[in-house]
């Protein structure tokens, strides 16, 4: 088929992403003809991604999705398979998709509110629309190198977004109080881009050694022919290894895991709405969906062909998820900026549904299960983390600080956004039935199946007292800004006849319908008990289940034995509990001073010290790689460059004036002293007595003699002209090469052409 | 027909007129330099469509017949690529050059209160042209006579640009900078000549002839040598620096990106493809060389306050990937080295065409005076991020391609090889953050944060200088997009040429 037919046969994968694209291009222009079109423009540019998006999701009811699709070679590689451009449509992609699509176009309504007036909205509506192109252009393509294009311009995105107030204005920056340091969004944006380039340039490193073994990057084709290039790769022992590794370290970096997360906190520097679109709800889970797209070719390799080293894929991404899970809700606990809270929370959720994908493949029947739940956390992640950040912003704009302690007591200022915010945060803790609750009670029930593999059970503990903190620091976050007394702050504000309110609708609607959904999905949750078909659940594992037969893998779907779900279960309740009770006594009933808890006993504070300074990580990672790499330049700088090579030039330049005076007394006696011209004249001539003795050296031996003669003739006219003034001399110079060439070549062809 | 020579000859005859015109059409003599090479530009298109066929297209001329002489002129998936990259560049920059040459003398007026020769407009464009023939004669080439012959000629009349209208001491940094590539080029004359000894004729064809004799590798050396220093390799750079620094803006905006990496091209040309054998014997020594360069380059590049050492220090590591590619000894690899050199030509140009204008419309070099431009100059902060995406391999630009395949092409011999040269690779490709670091940590600098009052007053650059630059910027998103324009050539040219 011809491109424009694939095109038009199946338009929703391909215009669901070129449209946003060519809208963000045509920004700068549309603002030419007004600023309330190119808002507008904006949002419709962004209702078509949606509107492309759901014209997939009916092949997903029916169960004819059309799969692969190529439109055309991008790149031939000699001996390898032709690179082409193509989609990808699946049930991963569609659902991930649809879920981009559609809470980007609710953000985008919400920025009309949250961004009015701001003059940079242009720059704001580009990076916007330009970031949901590329976004869907990860999610929808067909092999890696278009993941990665779409992955690098959603990085890109986020860059110009986190530095979005690049003026670096004292309100806008972050972190703090002092003496904790403070971060201009400039700096933010750039600490974003380069971590998660860290992550980029392993995750490339690990597509060159499967490049080199496949031979193709196509998903496609890596799943079909992966025992094949796995078992090349696991010839050499330890490579497989390295390479799962390599290639994971990607996600990581995207999706702000361990060792790579602690950029995510200070992207909190961006709009409100950009940390809800893309440090929350999308960018940040390109890894997840990465990591779950790649899945089934190391599944296939260590259950179907057993390739040993192939289970490392799953066992460093569990470990990884499990840990960073509880490493960044332990930080949530005492962060006192309320989108850093949420920051650090997206990174402890992440961690779930990375621990997900990750323990499903550590036995041969939990696969589906494993990926079915890392999907499912995703939506349901994705809806309530986005209303988070939405509420999160229409507080920040509210109390015009980003600080929990200038809060408080706001729930009778705004009790729409109070509602919505509390329902979002109790599907975050894992309250029944919300969402959330039924998501994680997945990822639970996934690390229980594996649990015959030991490291399972030690994942699962680090998983549930996760889900204990969360509870405790999301307590902690609504009670610090909507319970309690008004802050000094607020006070002060309202003194000053700034009266806190409510938000306005376009603003409120949005996170609105988030919440919505978030019971919904909660509510068909809790009917799926009754009736299997509703249940959001059991839909994406029977599409998952679909997906992997198309792949022609065929998974041996353990049955989930009751005692087990009851587990899942109860181990739930109890973590909420756990983290419950304490939320109660220290936040909602304030029987119990937390700080004064803390400062009476010196272990504590030693362990909020250790929280609050992210675990000494983020120092660590400043102290090794920035310092070290600054004092690193200026080392070599003064002890290297300066000391060794400078010095090896002005030795060749004394060396220089010795040669040159030699040449100068051999010529004295034929031609005036050139001191008018200086020494670099003398190597003009030493190249060029360098030419003559060359073309004696060829042509006279081939009795050339005209040629050569002319030229030396002129060579010794032209010195003979020099009158002291360069300039002058610069046209001789033009004339000598001319004429040099021109004669030397005797232009007529001798044969060729 | 005559079509290559006439990419030489038009130019040349071209450069007589503009000196002598340019007394006086003072700053519109750049029109003179624009308009042979616009033309040039058609004739290389027509080549390159041509090529797109399949063959190689070939001019030959009667040169020396008695001494087995012919001049030659080649234009192959390789080296088409180049000519275009410098034509391009060329043209560009001539526009480029009228507003900025312009700014440079009135500037020089200033500072010593003499009156300007008139007819200085006319020597720069005179030179600038014969520097452009120089560059595209040394691609060309197919006999080492010819090659040394262009090679030499495109050495001096940039070491009479810098010598002429450079800052500061250019008197004696044009020296150092003659001096240094002339030492290269008389090393390389010894591995040139003792080829001749070995196979006894001059062409490039004929190099093939050393593999086998002891003396091979020592003249792989010997040649490489020469090439290294033009590319300013680690421990061979040390002229780079100043020379791209203290030239005047337009001609480091062909120095650094067009010039230097001649040199790569060279080395593909004279030993990587007709010394393949020896090549790939030196491949683990050079990949860690190319990865010393990549970051000595890049820490020195962090150093660096002076914007234009600061973009010369980042050429030498760029010059490090070529390096990579070159060491890989591999279709793949070499093809990305071409290709790269392309994407660093475009990238680097915007960059040095970027620091001009920070020169005319901010008037210092110094990053520590700068900040928050973007407010003040946005066209030219967007140009800016593009160059750097470009130099740094983000897509959508070229250089994500061009890196992706330089990289592709390491890992295919390193996994071939041996785990060391596994690691190299892992190392070598992990230290390109440290280019996508430095330049947003410059971007930081000169573009955002808070505004200094004394730079309220700065305007955006005119558009004569921003156009050509953005122009640049297209091309290199284009290539990027739809790499296959150019690795079609590379690639099926490589893989012949080297198996």
């Amino acid at each position: 088929m011809r491109p424009l037919e694939v095109v038009l046969h199946h338009p929703g994968p391909w215009l669901c992403w070129i449209l946003p694209i060519l809208g963000a291009l045509s920004m700068p222009l549309i603002d030419k003809l007004g600023h309330k079109l190119r808002d507008y423009a904006a949002v419709f540019f962004a209702f078509l991604a949606v509107v492309f998006a759901a014209s997939m999701l009916p092949t997903l009811l029916t169960g004819h999705y059309p799969g692969d699709l190529r439109l055309t070679t991008w790149i031939e590689f000699p001996g390898g398979h032709p690179l082409e451009v193509g989609v990808l449509v699946d049930p991963l992609s569609i659902i991930v998709a649809n879920v981009v699509a559609f809470i980007s176009f609710l953000i985008v309504v919400y920025s009309v509110g949250y961004m009015h007036g701001d003059p940079c909205l242009t720059r704001y509506w580009f990076f916007f629309l330009f970031f949901i192109g590329n976004m869907l252009l990860l999610v929808l393509s067909d092999n890696l190198i278009q993941v990665l294009i779409g992955w690098e311009g959603v990085g890109m995105c986020s860059y110009g977004l986190i530095g979005f107030y690049y003026r670096d204005k004292k309100e806008r920056w972050l972190g703090g109080p002092p003496p904790t340091p403070m971060y201009p969004p400039s700096h933010c944006g750039m600490k974003a881009f380069v971590v998660t380039g860290v992550g980029d340039v392993f995750l490339l490193a690990a597509i060159f050694i499967i490049f080199h073994y496949a031979g193709t990057l196509n998903f496609v084709e890596l799943i079909e022919t992966a025992p094949k290039w796995l078992h090349a790769i696991a010839h050499t022992p330890g490579l497989l290894s390295l390479t799962a590794i390599l290639f994971l370290l990607g996600p990581c970096g995207k999706s702000a895991q361990f060792p790579l997360h602690e950029w995510l906190p200070e992207a909190m520097a961006g709009p409100t709405s950009v940390s809800a679109l893309i440090h929350a709800a999308t960018m940040v889970k390109a890894g997840v969906y990465l990591v779950a797209r790649m899945s089934p070719a190391f599944y296939l390799g260590y259950w179907h062909h057993g390739v040993g080293e192939a289970l490392t894929y799953f066992s460093a991404i569990a470990f990884i998820g499990a840990f960073t899970a509880f490493l960044a809700a332990s930080q949530a606990l005492v962060s006192v900026e309320l989108k850093k809270i949420l920051a650090y929370s997206t990174v402890s959720q992440i961690g779930y549904m990375m621990l997900a994908l990750g323990v499903g493949g550590l036995t041969e029947g939990g696969y589906l299960l494993g990926l079915t739940a890392g999907l499912f956390h995703l939506v349901s992640h994705a809806l309530f983390k986005a209303a988070l950040f939405l509420c999160a912003g229409s507080v920040i704009h509210a109390v015009e600080s980003i600080y929990i302690f200038d809060m408080g007591g706001l729930k009778k200022y705004m009790p729409i956004t109070h509602g919505l915010m509390l329902v979002a945060f109790l599907s975050l803790s894992g309250i029944p039935p919300l969402s959330g609750f039924w998501s994680k009670d997945a990822v639970f029930l996934s690390c229980l199946l594996s649990s015959e593999a030991p490291l399972a059970v030690g994942l699962f503990i680090l998983a549930a007292l996760s889900a204990a903190l969360t509870f405790l620091y999301s307590l902690r976050c609504l009670s610090r800004t909507f319970y309690g007394h008004e802050s000094h702050h607020i006070e002060e504000l309202e003194h000053h006849g700034h009266h806190i309110h409510e938000a306005s609708p376009v603003m409120w609607v949005p996170y609105a319908i988030l919440v919505t959904l978030v019971i919904g999905v909660g509510l068909l949750g809790l009917i799926g008990l009754v009736n299997p078909h509703l249940s959001p659940e059991l839909f994406i594992e029977e599409q998952m289940h679909h997906m992997l037969h198309h792949l022609h893998i065929h998974v041996h779907v353990e049955h989930v034995k009751p005692p087990l779900k009851l587990m899942a279960v109860s181990s739930s309740v109890a973590m909420l509990l756990l983290g419950g009770l304490p939320g109660w006594l220290f936040y909602l009933s304030r029987r119990a001073d937390p700080w004064g808890l803390v400062s009476r006993s010196s272990l504590l504070r030693g362990i909020h010290s250790f929280l609050w300074n992210r675990w000494y990580m983020n120092p660590a990672y400043y102290a090794v790689f920035v310092d070290g790499l600054l004092t690193l330049k200026d080392r070599v700088q003064s002890g290297l460059e300066l000391p060794l090579f400078d010095r090896l030039s002005d030795a060749a330049s004394r060396l220089a004036l010795i040669i040159s005076g030699v040449l100068r007394s051999v010529e004295d006696g034929f031609y005036d002293p050139m001191l008018n011209v200086g020494l670099p004249w003398a190597f003009i001539q030493g190249s060029l007595s360098l030419f003559k003795g060359l073309e004696r050296e060829v042509i006279d031996r081939g009795l050339n003699e005209g040629v050569p003669q002319t030229a030396v003739g002129l060579y010794h006219r032209v010195k003979r002209l020099q009158t002291g003034v360069l300039s002058y001399n610069i046209l001789y110079i033009a004339l000598v090469f001319t004429l040099l060439i021109l004669l030397l070549i005797w232009l007529y062809p001798a044969g060729g052409v | 027909m005559y079509r290559l020579i006439q990419v030489l000859v038009v130019p040349l005859s071209f450069a007589p007129i503009a000196y002598m015109a340019g007394r006086s059409l003072k700053r519109q003599t750049g029109w003179l330099a624009f308009i042979p090479l616009a033309y040039t530009l058609t004739l290389l298109l027509s080549v390159a469509l041509e090529i797109a066929e399949g063959s190689p297209y070939l001019e030959i001329y009667r040169w020396a017949p008695e001494a087995g002489l012919t001049f030659g002129l080649l234009a192959d998936g390789l080296s088409i690529w180049m000519l275009l990259t410098i034509n391009i560049l060329c043209l560009l920059v001539s526009l480029y050059s009228i507003p900025y040459m312009e700014h440079r003398f009135h500037e020089w007026e200033h500072e010593t209160g003499e009156h300007i020769d008139p007819r200085a407009y006319g020597t720069y464009y005179a030179l600038y042209l014969l520097y452009a023939v120089g560059m595209m004669g040394t691609v060309m080439a197919t006999n080492l006579i010819e090659f040394y012959l262009f090679y030499e000629l495109m050495l001096v009349p940039s070491w009479a640009l810098i010598n002429n209208y450079g800052y500061g001491e250019r008197e004696r940094i044009g020296m150092m900078y003659f001096l240094w590539t002339h030492v290269g080029a008389v090393v390389l004359l010894a591995g040139i000549l003792s080829s001749y000894w070995v196979t006894g004729s001059f062409e490039i064809e004929a190099l093939r002839g050393v593999v086998g004799s002891p003396l091979a590798p020592w003249i792989a050396i010997a040649i490489l040598i020469g090439f290294f220093t033009k590319m300013a390799v680690f421990g061979l750079h040390i002229w780079l620096p100043y020379a791209h620094a203290e030239a005047p803006t337009p001609i480091s905006a062909l120095l650094s990106p067009a010039m230097i990496g001649i040199g790569a091209y060279a080395a593909a040309r004279l030993v990587i493809i007709p010394l393949n054998p020896v090549a790939r014997g030196f491949s683990l020594v050079f990949s860690l060389w190319a990865l010393l360069t990549m970051v000595y380059g890049g820490l020195m590049a962090l150093a660096q306050d002076d914007i234009k050492r600061f973009l010369a220090y980042s050429s030498v590591s760029q010059m490090g990937y070529l390096f990579l590619g070159l060491a890989s000894a591999a279709a793949y690899g070499v093809s990305g080295t071409i290709f790269h050199y392309v994407s660093h030509g475009l990238g680097k140009c915007i960059l040095f065409g970027v620091a001009g204008i920070l020169i005319c419309q901010v008037g210092t070099r110094s990053i520590k005076e700068m900040g928050g431009l973007a407010d003040k100059m946005p066209l030219t902060a967007i140009l800016t991020l593009l160059g750097f995406f470009t130099i740094g391999g983000v897509p959508p630009t070229m250089g994500f391609m061009s890196k992706f395949m330089i990289f592709s092409g390491l890992f295919g011999s390193a996994l071939a090889a041996s785990p060391e040269a596994v690691a190299i690779a892992i190392v070598a490709i992990v230290m390109t953050v440290l280019t996508v670091g430095y330049s947003l940590w410059t971007i930081r600098r000169i573009f955002f944060g808070p505004l200094p009052e004394r730079l309220e007053g700065v305007e955006e650059a005119p558009l004569s200088m921003t156009v050509p630059l953005l122009i640049l910027a297209v091309i290199s998103v284009v290539g990027g997009i739809y790499p296959r324009l150019i690795t079609d050539y590379l690639l099926s040219q490589l893989a012949a040429l080297l198996s």
